[in-house]
This record gives structure tokens, C-alpha cells and sequence, in this order.
């Protein structure tokens, strides 16, 4: 049996509709209740439902095979496992943003950015050899620099609206981001066969 | 109470009984093997400098390095990996032995694992090192001792990938790509990411023949089939040897009947500054992640000094000692319960018992009646009464 791990939410939606395309009995997902394990009939698959980072982590330790996850949440948490296939959805870019109309590289002084993705706004900036101190917020991160903690946020963006109705601007963009299919490393070559039948079909549908 | 007298640090924890017995039975197992197969033990200090792990060929990056300076205030290392320490001790006092050198190894390393991911950070490793010797039959002899070890130890599926850096060298080195695209590269091909992959080297494949190879790298894995396909893409006569010295490898496997246990992926290409010929790891199934690994590190030793060939492979005791259940051997143990004046020929009973392979207890209590008790609470089902003369009570 595989037991494929998806991101709850958006993500999830979307990749039972890409199921339903597959002609898999979907009834289970979508009459779900409060049910966190749930089966495809007629399918030798399992589907677990977690938050972003805990799909890497059950993909990582191989308790689940395989797992759809935003590239943002591999980007800020990922380790080691194969990332074999861009689902194309969930799409989005992660990006610099500041207050509208300020000069963020001017100054020397060293910049202050707000984050809830630590690891890709030190990553970012490291590329740039830019030493900046970044602190990490749980939400809302476009408040920070309304309020003056902090010169610009790296944050996921998707069409721009939140950052423009509070007078704040995209900087540059740092990278795009869409829903990826992640499969344990030891699963991948112990059960290629499923696997790769799996992926086929993911791939059919897709194009 | 001090805030942690009561708790071991993260990444390490108290192994009890029956853990003990697993890892005990995974370890004399394996060396057996390796002392069978004339490797002799090496241990070396649980301590080293940092120098040792900090040449080029190394793969651990500093952070996960456990650190504390001497009393001169050089900075020392809890072993971190087995494989440098060996190639140092074979460099340095084994310097004029003549090959081949076979080397094996039992001790743990330390590592610091990220944060609260359920990782450890101490490992109990036993490996082998076969040192002096290159060619395709030192490491025929490394991979067929890496799947019996296997084989002894586990009776679950388990499957060992092997691959060969060299088939990957030789494309990347003809690429005029920065350092940082090349490790950028290097990444998506260990992690299979097809799609990152694409888009570094889309604008490029149509008009050179490297590219096109990496870009099927990743691709390459699975049985007897993917040597034709790599065959057809490979760029120059390296990839051409690399593929056919695999492929020997691969046939001499099966010929031992090993054919089962192997695959090959020619995009493993992990740890590629240490490592320079054949590469290798083992999985168990439901392991979830490697539990052995190796290959051949060619130019490690000359790190220290000492320009020898080498190859071999470590094996996780914990992660293969996970997969096995240990029964319990209750059953055959006997409670001894003797009178103050016998105590001579208590003992004496108890040697007897032991040198035929029971295992005994003495009851440590004043009365038959405490020493009743605890059998029962503990299981044991045979209680010898030594007086004048011995009696043996089934509970």
C-alpha cells in the first residue's frame, strides 16, 4: 500500500480534483469529517492529511511514501527526500517587499527584514552577500514595516492585493512557487514500480 | 534537583534490554562477518582534532560537528564519521604495511542533527575499509559483504542502489558552469527534481550532448535496463568506462546469485568530493531512510599525506537493530533461592547452571515466600531451592 501525505487546504482541493481526473473514487476525501486517515476505494492507496511541514517530516522518516507540499515549505524546511514532479498548482513566487516609494538598498545600515520563512530570507540574502538580521513573525507579516520593525518582509506572493492595500510594493522577486510531488528516498527505489506507475498517471493528466 | 539531572540531551537517548540485545546481535553479526572475511579491528579515540575532518574531501559541514578545545586550546571533535580517522590511522602508522589493508571498525559517531526531527545524534556504526587496492575486485568484495551483512541481519526486503560518481564527473567537468550552477545542479540530480532541472539546462540541450546527459541523470535508475540507456547518452569515453565498469560490477552481482538485492542509480551523486569511483547505500523496507552506505574514496588518504586507493562502507547498527524482534529468552532462566548455611553450594549451582548456558539469578530476598514473588513478577519460571540438597520447583 502507498500512503501519500497532502498539504490540508488549498492544496488538498486541488489535488483531489488532479484524483478525480484520474478516475479515482474520491468519496472518502470529500466526506471526510474529522478524519485525518482515509482510503481510496479500489486503490491500494492511503492518504494522510497534515500541515505543510509535517508532510516533509512524514515523508523524511518514511511513514508516508509520497507527499504534495508547496516548493515554499521545501524551500524553508526540506532535507532529504526526492522532489520528482511540479503539480503546477498552488502557484505563487516568493518576494522582497518594502514600503511603497522607499530605496531599499540605500543607507549602510545593516536591514531589518520580517519573515515567517527565516531560512529563505537568510538564504536570499546570503546569495546577495547582504548580512541583514531577520526576525521571525507568525502572520500578517505586512504589518511589520507598517509599524516600523522592520525595513522589508520575504513573503509569499500571490496577486499583490494584500501588499497594495496596505502601501506596500514587491522589491524584487525571489522565486516562484508551486505544489511539488516529494517521495521518501527508500520508498522510491524499494517500490518503483508503484511509484513510477503513480507518477505516470499523475503526469498523463497533467499535460 | 538540577533543571536536567533527569534527562539525556536531544538526539540521544538510554538504550534498555532488549534494544541493548538488538544492537548486540546486529553488531556481532556483522563482525563476524567482517573478522571471517580477515578484516582486523580498528578503534580509535572517541576524540580527535578538527583538522582531521576539515580537509577538501570532507563532507560534514562544520555546524554538525560536536566541538570542545584541549588544554592548549585546539579544537577538538567528537568523532563525527569513522572512514577519516581509519584513512588517517592508514596513512600515518600503517603507512608501510603492504596491501591490501583490511580494516574494520565498530564505534559510534556523533553528529548534530537538526532540531526536534526525531533524529539522533549519536550513531553505532560497524564498517569495513579495504584500503591499497583499486579495481573492480576490492570493490566487488565491499558491496558482496554489504548485502550479506544485510542478509545475516535483517529478514525484511532490503535493497542496495549502486551508482558511480564518475559517470557524473565526467559530464559536469566539460560544463563551462559556475561553481555555484554546478552545486545548484548537483542538488536537483540528488534529489531527482526533474523539473528544476529542466529549467537550468532547457536552453542548452538541444546543442550540447552533456547537457542532454544530465538532464537524464536523474532518470537513470532501476535494473539491468538503465546501463543500454546510459550507454546511448553518454558524452565521452569516461561516461562510455564508467558505464561498462558498472555494468561488470553489476554482472559479477548477479552471478552471485545476488541480483535481487540490487539496483543500480547512476544519478546518486551525493557526498561527491569524498567519494570518486562506485557508491553505494543499503535500504530496509519500512526503514524509511539509509541504513548502510559506501563506496570508493580514492583520493581521500592522500589528505593525510598518503596516496592509496580505498573502499569500503559503514552500516547503522540502531537502524538495522529497529527491524528485528528480539524474543524473549525468559522462559529458560532459573531463580535460585538458598538458606544462609548454603550459600557455598548455592554458588557452586548457580556456576554449574551458567556453564551450560542457563541464565541464573540469585534470589537476594530473606524468604521463599519474596522470592516466589518476584519470579512471578518477573516471569521466571524455574526456581531451584539449594539445602542440604538441591530442589527444583516448576512455577
Amino acid at each position: 500500500m502507498l500512503r501519500i501525505a497532502l498539504t490540508k487546504g488549498r492544496l488538498e482541493q486541488d489535488t483531489v480534483r488532479l484524483f478525480e481526473k484520474m478516475h479515482y473514487d474520491c468519496t472518502n476525501l470529500h466526506e471526510k469529517g474529522r478524519k485525518l486517515i482515509l482510503s481510496i476505494p479500489e486503490k491500494d492507496i492511503e492518504i494522510v492529511l497534515a500541515k505543510a511541514a509535517d508532510v516533509i517530516t512524514y515523508i523524511e522518516h518514511g511513514v508516508c511514501d509520497i507527499g504534495v507540499v508547496g516548493k515554499d515549505t521545501i524551500m524553508e524546511n526540506g532535507r532529504s527526500f526526492y522532489e520528482v514532479l511540479d503539480l503546477k498548482f498552488g502557484i505563487c513566487r516568493f518576494a522582497l517587499a518594502g514600503k511603497k516609494g522607499d530605496d531599499f538598498y540605500s543607507g549602510y545600515s545593516s536591514k531589518r527584514i520580517a519573515t515567517k520563512y527565516p531560512k529563505v530570507a537568510r538564504d536570499f540574502f546570503e546569495k546577495k552577500g547582504m548580512d541583514v538580521e531577520i526576525i521571525k513573525i507568525e502572520g500578517s507579516v505586512e504589518l511589520a514595516p507598517l509599524l516600523g520593525l522592520s525595513d522589508a518582509i520575504v513573503d509569499i506572493v500571490e496577486t499583490g492585493s494584500t501588499l497594495r492595500e496596505n502601501g506596500l510594493e514587491v522589491i524584487e522577486d525571489i522565486c516562484p512557487v508551486s505544489a511539488r510531488i516529494i517521495i521518501n528516498i527508500a520508498s522510491m527505489k524499494l517500490r518503483k514500480n508503484e511509484i513510477e506507475a503513480l507518477l505516470g498517471d499523475i503526469e498523463a493528466v497533467l499535460n | 534537583m538540577a533543571r536536567y539531572s533527569s534527562i539525556t540531551p536531544e538526539g540521544t537517548t538510554d538504550l534498555l534490554f532488549k534494544e541493548c540485545e538488538a544492537r548486540r546481535e546486529v553488531e556481532s553479526k556483522v563482525i563476524n562477518i567482517f573478522k571471517g572475511r580477515g578484516f582486523s579491528e580498528v578503534v580509535t579515540p572517541s576524540l580527535e582534532f578538527y583538522d582531521v575532518f576539515s580537509n577538501q574531501y570532507n563532507a560534514i559541514p562544520q555546524e554538525m560537528m560536536y566541538k570542545l578545545f584541549d588544554n592548549k586550546g585546539r579544537i577538538l571533535v567528537m568523532r563525527p564519521d569513522n572512514t577519516l580517522p581509519i584513512a588517517r590511522v592508514a596513512a600515518t602508522r600503517l603507512k608501510s604495511f603492504s596491501p591490501p589493508l583490511r580494516l574494520y571498525y565498530n564505534q559510534r559517531i556523533f553528529r548534530i542533527s537538526p532540531s526536534m526531527t526525531g533524529r539522533s545524534d549519536e550513531f553505532a556504526q560497524c564498517g569495513i575499509e579495504l584500503i591499497g587496492i583499486s579495481g573492480k575486485k576490492a570493490d566487488l568484495e565491499v558491496i558482496a559483504t554489504a548485502i550479506t551483512s544485510l542478509k545475516s541481519t535483517t529478514q525484511l526486503d532490503f535493497c542496495i542502489e549502486i551508482g558511480h560518481v564518475g559517470f557524473y564527473k565526467s559530464i559536469i567537468d566539460n560544463l563551462p558552469f559556475e561553481t555555484q550552477v554546478v552545486e545548484q545542479i548537483r542538488g536537483f540530480i540528488e534529489a531527482k527534481n526533474y523539473a528544476a532541472l529542466d529549467d537550468v539546462l532547457k536552453p542548452y540541450v538541444d546543442t550540447n550532448p552533456y547537457c542532454k546527459a544530465l538532464l537524464a541523470l536523474p532518470k537513470l535508475f532501476g535494473g539491468n535496463e538503465v546501463f543500454e540507456l546510459a550507454l546511448s547518452i553518454a558524452p565521452n569515453e569516461i561516461a562510455i568506462s564508467t558505464v561498462n565498469y558498472l555494468r561488470d560490477l553489476y554482472c559479477e552481482l548477479c552471478n552471485m546469485g545476488l541480483q535481487n538485492y540490487i539496483m543500480i542509480d547512476l544519478g546518486l551523486v551525493n557526498q561527491i568530493h569524498y567519494y570518486s569511483g562506485m557508491v553505494f547505500r543499503g535500504f530496509i523496507q519500512g526503514s524509511g531512510g539509509t541504513v548502510l552506505s559506501g563506496g570508493r574514496y580514492d583520493e581521500l588518504l592522500s589528505a593525510f599525506g598518503a596516496d592509496m586507493p580505498a573502499t569500503g562502507f559503514a552500516m547503522n547498527i540502531d537502524a538495522v537493530a529497529k527491524t528485528l524482534t528480539i524474543q524473549s529468552k525468559k522462559e529458560n532462566e532459573v531463580l535460585i533461592y538458598y538458606d544462609k548455611p548454603f550459600a557455598k553450594a548455592a554458588f557452586e549451582h548457580m556456576e554449574t547452571l551458567t556453564d551450560a548456558g542457563i541464565i541464573c539469578e540469585m534470589s537476594v530476598f530473606e524468604t521463599l515466600e519474596q522470592t516466589k514473588e518476584y519470579a512471578s513478577l518477573k516471569g521466571i519460571t524455574q526456581l531451584d531451592i539449594v539445602t542440604e540438597n538441591i530442589t527444583s520447583i516448576s512455577l
